[in-house]
């Protein structure tokens, strides 16, 4: 918009090389507004421990070598005191992984998702200790995003992470990235894809476990199996244009670890992790496996599945 | 009731009925026994007589402000000045002594001059005695020496001289009584009859920590009432501070002019008195009054206090602030504030149990009373601090990040040949939708702990399987039950692993 705006105004248009040049020190010098501004308040970040991601979220050119980043203090790794937003099957672990790096106790906003709790020996896993746990119970998206401002206004707390099944606004979104970025908690809202699939329909009881006798031949591939899929699917595409003041949006998909030969162990955790949009930084997507006993993603060779080559991480600046 | 000295039992206060049967305070059980064989008998509880006393004591300030304990079974009530109210000295006796009497208690009474008097007559004498201004030595001379208030051994003296009566004493000369008994017994008789001040020492009044505030205009403005809600605060909070307690309830109480009351109760994490913390912590409240033609009055009661001692109030800067943030006292703040508005059993820390059965394994308590442990880090360094009874989870067994809270049960397609009925299926639907197994892992065998009836663990053992499906979603499934020709193989699921 900018851009466009900038060259209607001006018939008489300075060549192309030169507004090229002009843009991008006028980007250089609010980023700089904006670096020096965050920096200030917090100034810290949490490092994935994968330089293609870190420095990506860096928003600086990484084609340069790290010694001179370093020396013009740019920052690799999320930041610490932003609001991220976290969506897939993989939502819930990731933000238990990234809260269970910063130091502190971390508050966990939980709503009841249609019968399903929050497994702390779970969580264990991800490296998050249940003493530093502190879990609220939400029944309202209103009490999830009134207890995560709270929570991100509490200087004490390491993380907050928020448990959403509703879209928020942006005017909330904004809050609580606003109230993260004053105390420098850092806030991650989860939307878990699970949610999408177990809101859907009423649990089959133990009782009537034979509801439908026929159940699987019946349902697969036509009705529900698929009109589920395409609400998944719906979602996942309205969620990107979704506005949101948030810093970053991830979508942490489920991604297959093994081979894909049946019967094979399931082995690490491994997730399709994309980055769908970072302010000041750029998005990609790879495939990372997590390595419960070290605490350490890795990223992981591509199969024959025909997914994405874990190098094509592609930077898109702006 | 009973009560053990040394090594003895000994009957330490009886009923009336066992009374007339002959059994005294002082004789031992066994003798008791032998005298009344179906004698029923109960331990004594010193304490809770104590803490009646302390209850008797506080209702007999409706007759005089003026009350203090005697011993471990009497009461002094100083009337000056308050029998009028009563209808004078008689009424206000028989009244106090009926009333008692009511509420199941033995009870002797008697009023005189002084105190040492009205214990003669209420312990020596005739019951519900008024004995009129001074004519308490006439009075008091028929009465046996006991009534004094000796020691045993200085009326065993008393009676070996042949003093049986306080008026035998008014006969000897004082000199002699003093050098033989040495003051005591001149000293009693004094106070008996009032030549001597036996001061009685009230009760300490415990002032609540409560305070009010009256409006000449009943007040409507949610701001006015927050106004005053402050000044209150203020008020209370001082007398906290000065008395080195910290409050851990306060209730808020609105009285409305048409004689509705309302009332708004907070609750503390920790003990607290800092006016401006808990003005935020009501400020969440403060909309559900309802002041339709206003309120008139406004008390503010703390009625849960824990002492709190004197805290050193420190200028903070820099690095040191965000010291004084974490922590235990960074989050007690917040925890009171989410438990004040959504409850505090809603406010969780979860603690580990030592239990084979994953829905067992964990134990959710309220952070409020669970206590936040400060700066825990990852590395466990502070594990070896924790008392609970295991420090955290065995990270060996793989654990699903969400557990459903009940096993749902799924309908599965097993393409396998029947000879391996144990694996788990190749299909399997839950909640309507398809899931096709492309990788498993397991079994993990857990069984019931037999200790507990388990309602959801009563089929026996349960194989649970971590599959994958054929997106990558992981599952936790369980087949439950002994492996059995003939009957159909159950799977659940149970668990979702990121």
């Amino acid at each position: 918009m900018f851009r466009s705006k900038y060259l209607r105004k001006t018939p008489d248009a300075p060549p192309a090389g030169e507004t090229v040049a002009r843009l991008a020190a006028l980007r250089e010098e609010l980023r700089k507004i904006e670096q020096s501004d965050w920096n200030r308040k917090t100034g810290e970040t949490i490092e994935l421990g994968l330089p293609e991601i870190d420095n990506l979220l860096s928003g600086e050119d990484f084609s340069q070598d790290r010694e001179t980043l370093q020396s013009k203090e740019a920052v690799f790794g999320l930041r610490r005191g932003c609001l991220h937003e976290l969506s897939g099957e993989g939502a819930e672990a990731f933000a238990a992984i990234l809260s269970g790096r910063l130091k502190g106790p971390v508050l966990w906003c939980a709503d009841a998702l249609a019968g399903s709790d929050l497994y702390p020996p779970g969580l264990t896993a991800f490296g998050l200790d249940h003493r530093r746990l502190i879990i609220v119970r939400c029944h309202k998206p209103r009490e999830t995003l009134s207890a995560m401002e709270d929570g991100l206004r509490c200087r004490a707390l390491a993380a907050v992470v928020g448990e959403l099944s509703a879209r928020i606004d942006l005017t909330a979104s904004r809050r609580l990235q606003l109230a993260a970025e004053g105390s420098g908690v850092t806030g991650f809202l989860v939307k878990s894809a699970w949610r999408d699939q177990i809101s859907k329909s009423q649990p089959i009881s133990r009782a009537t476990g034979k509801r439908k006798a026929g159940g699987i031949a019946e349902e697969t591939g036509t009705e529900w199996g698929q009109k589920a899929g395409e609400t998944e699917r719906f979602s996942a595409a309205t969620q990107e244009k979704d506005p949101s003041a948030a810093f970053s949006r991830w979508s942490v998909g489920a991604a297959r670890n093994g081979s894909g030969a049946s019967g094979a162990l399931v082995g690490g955790m491994t997730w399709r992790l994309s980055l769908l949009r970072c302010r000041n930084g750029g998005s990609g997507a790879w495939t990372v496996k997590w390595d419960a006993k070290t605490y350490r993603f890795s990223l992981a060779a591509e199969t024959a599945d025909g997914q994405v080559d874990p190098s094509s991480g592609q930077r898109l600046v702006g | 009731m009973t009560a053990e000295t040394g090594n003895r039992i000994v009957i330490s206060a009886v009923t009336q009925i066992a009374e007339t049967s002959g059994i005294a305070p002082g004789m031992t059980l066994a003798d008791a026994r032998a005298v009344l064989p179906d004698l029923l008998t109960l331990p004594s509880d010193g304490r809770a007589d104590a803490a009646m006393m302390e209850r008797l004591a506080r209702w007999c300030g409706a007759y005089t402000p003026w009350v203090s304990l005697d011993g471990l079974d009497g009461l002094w009530l100083d009337v000056t000045g308050c029998a009028h109210l009563r209808g004078g000295e008689q009424a206000l006796l028989d009244d106090l002594l009926d009333r008692l009497g009511g509420y199941g208690f033995a009870v002797r009474g008697a009023l005189a001059d002084t105190p040492g008097g009205a214990w003669a007559f209420a312990r020596c004498g005739e019951n519900r005695r008024v004995i009129p201004r001074g004519q308490a030595k006439e009075a008091l001379a028929s009465l046996p020496v006991a009534a004094l208030r000796l020691d045993p051994e200085t009326l065993s003296k008393l009676f070996r001289l042949g003093l049986r009566r306080i008026g035998d004493l008014y006969a000897v000369p004082r000199i002699s009584l003093a050098n033989r008994f040495r003051l005591e017994v001149v000293q009693r008789l004094d106070q008996a009859l009032g030549r001597t001040a036996e001061p009685i020492a009230p009760r300490s009044h415990e002032r609540p920590f409560r305070v009010r505030i009256a409006f000449p205009e009943p007040i409507v403005l949610a701001s006015d009432i927050a106004e005053a809600l402050k000044l209150l605060l203020q008020r209370l909070c001082m007398r906290l501070r000065q008395e080195q307690y910290g409050c851990r309830r306060l209730e808020f109480q609105c009285h409305r002019v048409d004689g509705n009351t309302q009332r708004l109760t907070i609750g503390t994490a920790r003990p607290m008195r800092d006016p401006k913390q808990l003005a935020r912590l009501f400020a969440e409240h403060l909309g559900q009054l309802d002041p339709a033609f206003g309120f008139e009055a406004l008390v503010l009661a703390a009625e849960g206090v824990e002492p709190l001692g004197a805290t050193q109030e420190v200028i903070l800067v820099g690095a040191d602030l965000a010291d004084a943030a974490s922590g235990e006292n960074g989050t007690a703040p917040l925890i009171d504030r989410l438990g004040n508005r959504l409850g505090f059993e809603r406010v969780q820390k979860l603690l580990p149990v030592a239990s084979y059965l994953p829905e067992r394994a964990y134990r959710a308590v309220s952070a409020s009373e669970a206590g936040v442990p400060a700066n825990i880090s990852v590395d466990g360094a502070s594990a070896a601090a924790s008392s609970t009874p295991i420090a955290s989870w065995p990270l060996d067994k793989p654990r699903p990040a969400r557990l459903l809270r009940r096993p749902e049960r799924i309908e599965t397609i097993s393409l396998l040949p029947p000879g391996e009925p144990g694996m788990p299926p190749a299909v399997f639907l839950w909640r309507r939708i398809r899931h096709k197994v492309r990788a498993a892992e397991g079994p993990e065998r857990l069984t019931p702990e037999w200790w507990r009836g388990d309602a959801g663990w009563a089929k026996g053992a349960r194989d649970y399987w971590r599959v994958e499906d054929d997106i990558g979603r992981r599952f936790w499934l369980y087949r439950e039950g002994p492996l059995r020709a003939g009957v159909p193989v159950a799977w659940f699921l149970h668990g979702l692993f990121a």
